[in-house]
C-alpha cells in the first residue's frame, strides 16, 4: 500500500515536471533562458545610465474591456511621480493591450521578459491571463502586480515577485454573505456561470451565507459566455412560480453576460436584488440604465471615503479629465505609486530588492486609506465596500 | 475585575455617539427658515447628509434667529451655529469655521441688458438690496465704483417690485432668489394669480458679484473634541463636493421641496380587494383614493400598478415598488419593510354554503371549526394557522376558485371579511349570494396596514410622511368626503364606517388595538411564533377574550 502510494507520488511529480517543461517550450524559453535573463536584468538594472527612466510595462485589455478609467489612472500618477522623480529618474510607461486574449497576453509578458530594463509589469485583470504570465515574470525576475485579480490561486507562495494590490474572492465572498445577513437576505438564490472565477466565488459564498443563517432556495449554473440564460431565470421567475419566495440574487459570471442576464430577468418578472462581485463593478453596467436598479455590487473603491488622500485623489483626478474617477482608475494610479514607493524604499532598480521592499510594505498610506502587504504578495487590510444601482447611477451602501 | 470594568467602558465609550446640535437660522431661506416650529432648507438637508457619512457623532439641528444665536455665541450658550459667513473681524466670539459648504456671493440680477463695464451704467436705476442682508467687500466695492444706491426691502417685495418693473436690478444670492422666486410662483399658482412663468424669466443674472461661501462657525466655548469634529465635517463637505451631493441636495430641495416643479413620485403596487381596491374603479377604489389622499396631503405623488397578491408582496419586499397596501403585520414583515400606523380594520367571519349546513355551523370555541374543512386565499396570514393546528385546510389562489370549490363542495367554510366576501360574490355568483351566509361569531380583527420597502431609499421617511398625512386628512374631513364619494346607498355607507370606524386620529386606532391585546382572558385568541396575534370578539357582547395556545 505504501509502495503504491509512493509510487503514485513520483508519477505525479514527473508529470508535473513534463507539463512544465511542455509550458515553458511554448513560452519559448528554456530554464537556463530564464536564468540568462534574470542575470541580465540584474546586470543591466544595476548599470542603468543615470539619465535612462525606470522602464514599467501596463498590460490591460484598454481596447475590449467596457469603458474604464484605468489608463487615465495610470498617466495620472506617472504625471505626479514624474513631477518628482522617483530616485531621481523618471518612470516611462509601456502600454500593452491584451485584448483578452491568451496568446495576445503570453506574447505580451515574452517581449518583457526578453527587455532587460523592463523592472515591473502592472497587468491583468483576469486570472486566465495572469496566472500563465506570472509564471514568465517569476522566472525572469520582473514584479508583477495586478490591481484587479481576485483569484486565490493567483497568488503562489513561492514565487517572489508576484503581488495583488485588490483583496482576494475570500475576503469578497465574506463580505458578501456579510451583507446579506445586514440586509435581511435570509432566502438566497445563487446563480453562476461555469468559469474558474465564477465557481471559485460562488464557492466561497455559498459556505459564507449558510453560515450565517440564510438558506439557500435555488442554486444553478449557466455556460459560461452565454446570451441565453432561459432555463435559470424560468425557474426563478414568480410568474411561472407562484410559490418562489427569495430575497435576493447571488450572481457571478462576468461583467459582459450578467447585465445581459439581469437584463432577462425582468421579462421574467425577477426584481429581486442580484448581489454581484466587484467583477460587475465596470461601467459596462451602466449602460443598461435603470434596468439594472437594485443590484448590488462589491467594490474596492468607496469615492465617499472620509479620506485626505482619497478626496485629493479625487480632485485632481477630476480636474486633469472632467471626469470621477473609477475603481480602476484608483486602482491603477494606487498601483504605479504603491511600487515607486517599493523603489524608493528599495533605494535600487534591483527587482529582487524592490520586490523585498513590496513584500514587507506596512502601513502603506494610499487613497483607499492605511494598507500593508504581506510576505506572500498578498494586499492586507483592503476593505470591500458595497454600491447599489439606482435611476443608473452607484451609490454607496452604509450599514450602521 | 477593574480590567473587565475597564474594558467594558472603554467598549461603551467605543460605540457611543457624540450629540452634536448645530443651530441653524430661521430666517434665511432657501438655505435655513423655520416653519410649525421645524427647521429645514438646504443648509439643514447638508447637515444631515454630511453627519450621515460621520460615524461617531449624532446630530440635532435646531433652528434659532440670527440677533439672538449671536447673543448667545457670545455667551458660551451655543457652541455651533451654522450657514453663517466667515467673518472672524466682526464676530471674534466665533473662533473657528468648518471650509465653505455652499455657495452664497452675490450675484447682479437686472430686468434689462446693462453694460456695467460703464461706471454710469446705473445712475438713475433703482437697485434693490436685502434688508440686513451682509453685504461682502467685493459685492461693496462693486456698489461704491458704480455709485449706487440700494435701496432695501425684504427678498419678496424685491423680486415682486421687478416683476412688476417698479426696480431695474437687485443684488442678491442667487439660490436665494431662486427659492424665493419658486415661492412666489407658488403662491400666484394656488391663488390662482395669472402670471406666468416665463414672466419670471424676464430677471436674469447680469454677473456675478462675489465669491464667498457659507460655514459652519463654533464658539469659543469649551468643546474637546472641536478639532476632530471640524476635521471630519471638512472631509464630508470634501467628498460631497466631489461627487456632487451638495448640488444634487440643491437640486432636490428647489425641484421637491419647493413644491413646484416636481413633487416626489412613488410606486405603489397593489392588489384587488373588492370594492377597497379595485382597477375597474376610478380612483381604484376606495383605498386606494384615500391613501392617495395622504400621500398627496405631504406633497407626494403616487403611481399605482396592480398585480396579483403574491407578486406584489414580492415587488415591495424587493424595492421594485416602494409601498404596498394593504397587509397585516405577519412574520418577519418588519424585517422588509417599515410599517405604517393602522390603515383600515377588517373584521372576519365564517363563510358557509347554507345549502350544505342547514342548521347553521357550531362555533362556540374555536376547537369546534376542527371538524370543518377550511380553505383560504394563498399566502393569507391564517393559512399557517391553520395547518400549525392540524385544520384539514385548502389555499386558492383567488376568491374566484374559492368560492367555486364551495359550490363544489370541496371545502366547508373559509374566513373573510363579509363585505370583502360579498364582493367577490357579486363579482363571480351573483345568483348564489343569498346561498352564502355567515356565522355571526366574529373569528377576528385584522389591521390593515401601509408597508415601505426597506430597499428602498427614504422608505422610513415615506412611511412617517404618510402618517402624517392620513392624521391630517382625518382631521380636515377629507377621508369623510372620500367614504360618501364611494358610498352609494346607506349599506355601504355603514360597510366604510365599518372599515374605518373608531379611526377618527391614529391614537384611537392604536388604543384601539392595545385595549384589544390587553384585554382580560374570558375567552380565546391565539398567538403563533409570537407573530400572529388574532383577537376574537364576541359579536354581540363585544367583549374580548383570550387563551392561549401553545405550539
Amino acid at each position: 500500500m505504501a509502495i503504491n502510494k509512493f509510487s503514485f507520488t513520483l508519477l505525479f511529480i514527473l508529470a508535473s515536471i513534463i507539463a512544465g517543461l511542455i509550458y515553458l517550450d511554448r513560452s519559448l524559453f528554456t530554464v537556463s533562458d530564464y536564468a540568462q535573463l534574470r542575470e541580465l536584468r540584474k546586470t543591466t538594472l544595476d548599470s542603468l545610465p543615470k539619465d535612462e527612466p525606470i522602464k514599467i510595462g501596463v498590460v490591460w485589455p484598454f481596447g475590449t474591456e467596457g469603458e474604464d478609467y484605468f489608463k487615465e489612472g495610470i498617466l495620472l500618477a506617472l504625471k505626479e511621480l514624474n513631477s518628482k522623480k522617483v530616485l531621481d529618474r523618471e518612470i516611462e510607461i509601456i502600454f500593452k493591450d491584451n485584448l483578452y486574449d491568451l496568446d495576445i497576453s503570453r506574447k505580451i509578458s515574452i517581449g518583457f521578459a526578453q527587455d532587460p530594463k523592463i523592472v515591473a509589469v502592472i497587468s491583468d485583470d483576469y486570472a486566465k491571463l495572469a496566472i500563465p504570465n506570472s509564471i514568465i515574470y517569476e522566472n525572469s525576475a520582473i514584479i508583477m502586480i495586478s490591481p484587479a485579480v481576485s483569484e486565490p490561486q493567483f497568488i503562489n507562495i513561492n514565487f517572489n515577485y508576484i503581488f495583488r494590490t485588490t483583496p482576494n474572492n475570500i475576503d469578497i465572498g465574506k463580505r458578501l454573505a456579510d451583507l446579506s445577513a445586514m440586509l435581511n437576505f435570509k432566502k438566497v438564490a445563487i446563480l453562476s456561470d461555469n468559469s474558474l472565477y465564477a465557481q471559485n466565488l460562488t464557492k466561497i459564498f455559498r459556505k459564507e451565507i449558510l453560515g450565517v443563517g440564510s438558506t439557500i432556495v435555488y442554486d444553478s449554473k449557466f455556460q459560461e459566455e452565454s446570451k441565453n440564460f432561459r432555463k435559470v431565470l424560468s425557474d426563478l421567475s414568480p410568474l411561472n412560480n407562484s410559490d418562489i419566495d427569495y430575497d435576493a440574487i447571488f450572481v457571478a459570471g462576468d461583467e459582459f453576460e450578467v447585465p445581459l442576464l439581469i437584463k432577462e430577468a425582468r421579462e421574467y418578472g425577477i426584481y429581486a436584488p442580484f448581489l454581484a462581485g466587484d467583477f460587475l463593478d465596470t461601467n459596462t453596467i451602466l449602460d443598461y440604465g435603470e434596468e439594472m436598479d437594485g443590484t448590488i455590487i462589491a467594490t474596492i473603491f468607496n469615492n465617499e471615503l472620509l479620506n485626505d488622500k482619497t478626496q485629493d485623489f479625487i480632485n485632481r483626478f477630476k480636474q486633469e479629465y472632467k471626469i470621477m474617477p473609477d475603481t480602476w482608475a484608483a486602482q491603477g494610479y494606487d498601483t504605479l505609486m504603491l511600487l515607486a514607493k517599493a523603489i524608493e524604499n528599495a533605494k535600487s532598480l534591483d527587482t529582487e530588492k524592490i520586490s523585498l521592499s513590496l513584500k514587507y510594505m506596512k502601513n502603506y498610506e494610499s487613497i483607499f486609506g492605511t494598507y500593508s502587504m504581506d510576505i506572500d504578495g498578498n494586499v492586507k487590510n483592503r476593505f470591500v465596500y458595497f454600491k447599489r444601482l439606482l435611476h443608473g447611477k452607484f451609490h454607496y451602501i452604509y450599514l450602521n | 475585575m477593574k480590567k473587565i470594568l475597564i474594558l467594558l467602558i472603554l467598549s461603551i465609550c467605543a460605540f457611543a455617539k457624540t450629540d452634536i446640535i448645530i443651530y441653524s437660522e430661521c430666517n434665511n431661506p432657501p438655505y435655513s427658515s423655520c416653519k410649525d416650529g421645524k427647521v429645514g432648507g438646504i443648509s439643514v438637508d447638508i447637515y444631515n447628509a454630511i453627519f450621515n457619512k460621520i460615524e461617531d457623532y449624532s446630530l440635532e439641528v435646531k433652528g434659532v434667529y440670527l440677533d439672538e444665536a449671536l447673543e448667545k455665541m457670545k455667551n458660551k450658550e451655543i457652541k455651533i451655529l451654522g450657514t453663517i459667513p466667515h467673518n472672524p473681524i466682526d464676530r471674534p466670539y466665533i473662533t473657528d469655521y468648518t471650509d465653505s459648504f455652499i455657495d452664497r456671493g452675490k450675484s447682479l440680477f437686472c430686468i434689462k441688458d446693462i453694460n456695467i463695464s460703464d461706471k454710469s451704467a446705473f445712475d438713475g436705476l433703482i437697485v434693490l438690496g436685502t434688508e440686513g442682508g451682509y453685504l461682502d467687500s467685493d459685492t461693496q466695492e462693486f456698489i461704491t465704483k458704480h455709485n449706487i444706491k440700494l435701496q432695501d426691502g425684504n427678498i419678496s417685495s424685491n423680486i415682486i417690485a421687478l416683476l412688476e418693473e417698479r426696480a431695474d436690478c437687485y443684488i442678491e444670492n442667487e439660490l436665494t432668489l431662486r427659492g424665493e422666486t419658486l415661492k412666489i410662483q407658488k403662491d400666484y399658482k394656488d391663488k390662482n394669480i395669472s402670471i406666468t412663468i416665463t414672466e419670471f424669466d424676464k430677471i436674469k443674472k447680469l454677473v456675478g458679484l462675489s465669491e464667498a461661501g457659507y460655514y459652519i462657525g463654533f464658539s469659543d466655548a469649551y468643546f474637546p473634541l472641536k478639532n476632530d469634529l471640524i476635521k471630519k465635517i471638512n472631509l464630508a463637505i470634501k467628498v460631497m463636493k466631489n461627487n456632487g451631493e451638495i448640488d444634487e441636495i440643491i437640486k432636490h430641495y428647489m425641484g421637491t421641496f419647493l413644491d413646484f416643479k416636481g413633487r416626489d413620485k412613488l410606486s405603489v403596487v397593489i392588489y384587488p380587494l373588492a370594492s377597497l381596491v379595485s382597477k375597474k374603479m376610478e380612483g381604484y377604489g376606495i383605498l386606494s383614493e384615500i391613501v392617495s389622499k395622504a400621500f398627496a396631503n405631504r406633497h407626494i405623488d403616487v403611481n399605482y400598478r396592480f398585480e396579483d397578491r403574491k407578486y406584489a408582496y414580492l415587488l415591495n419586499k424587493w424595492g421594485k415598488d416602494c409601498v404596498t397596501f394593504p397587509w397585516i403585520k405577519e412574520k418577519d414583515l418588519e424585517s422588509y419593510s417599515y410599517i405604517s400606523d393602522p390603515l383600515i380594520i377588517f373584521d372576519i367571519n365564517f363563510f358557509y354554503l347554507k345549502e350544505n349546513f342547514e342548521n347553521g355551523i357550531k362555533y362556540e370555541e374555536f376547537d369546534d371549526l376542527k371538524k370543518y374543512r377550511v380553505g383560504g386565499i394563498k399566502g393569507s396570514f391564517y393559512e399557517a394557522l391553520f395547518q400549525q393546528i392540524g385544520f384539514e385546510y385548502t389555499s386558492f389562489s383567488n376568491n374566484e376558485e374559492l368560492i367555486k370549490a364551495m359550490l363544489l363542495n370541496q371545502i366547508d367554510i373559509t374566513p373573510a371579511n363579509k363585505y370583502i366576501f360579498r364582493d367577490a360574490l357579486v363579482d363571480f355568483v351573483p345568483y348564489k349570494i343569498d346561498s352564502f351566509i355567515y356565522h355571526p361569531k366574529k373569528f377576528l380583527r385584522q389591521i390593515g396596514y401601509v408597508l415601505f420597502s426597506r430597499m428602498c431609499e427614504n422608505s422610513e421617511h415615506y412611511k412617517d410622511e404618510f402618517n402624517r398625512g392620513f392624521i391630517n386628512i382625518q382631521n380636515d374631513g377629507t377621508l369623510q368626503k372620500i367614504v360618501e364619494k364611494y358610498a352609494s346607498d346607506e349599506d355601504k355607507k355603514k360597510e366604510y364606517s365599518e372599515f374605518f370606524k373608531n379611526m377618527e386620529t391614529v391614537e384611537q386606532k392604536e388604543k384601539l388595538i392595545i385595549s384589544d391585546l390587553n384585554s382580560t382572558d374570558t375567552n380565546a385568541s391565539k398567538h403563533i411564533d409570537s407573530n400572529i396575534t388574532i383577537d376574537i370578539i364576541e359579536d354581540k357582547k363585544e367583549t374580548k377574550t383570550k387563551k392561549k395556545h401553545k405550539k
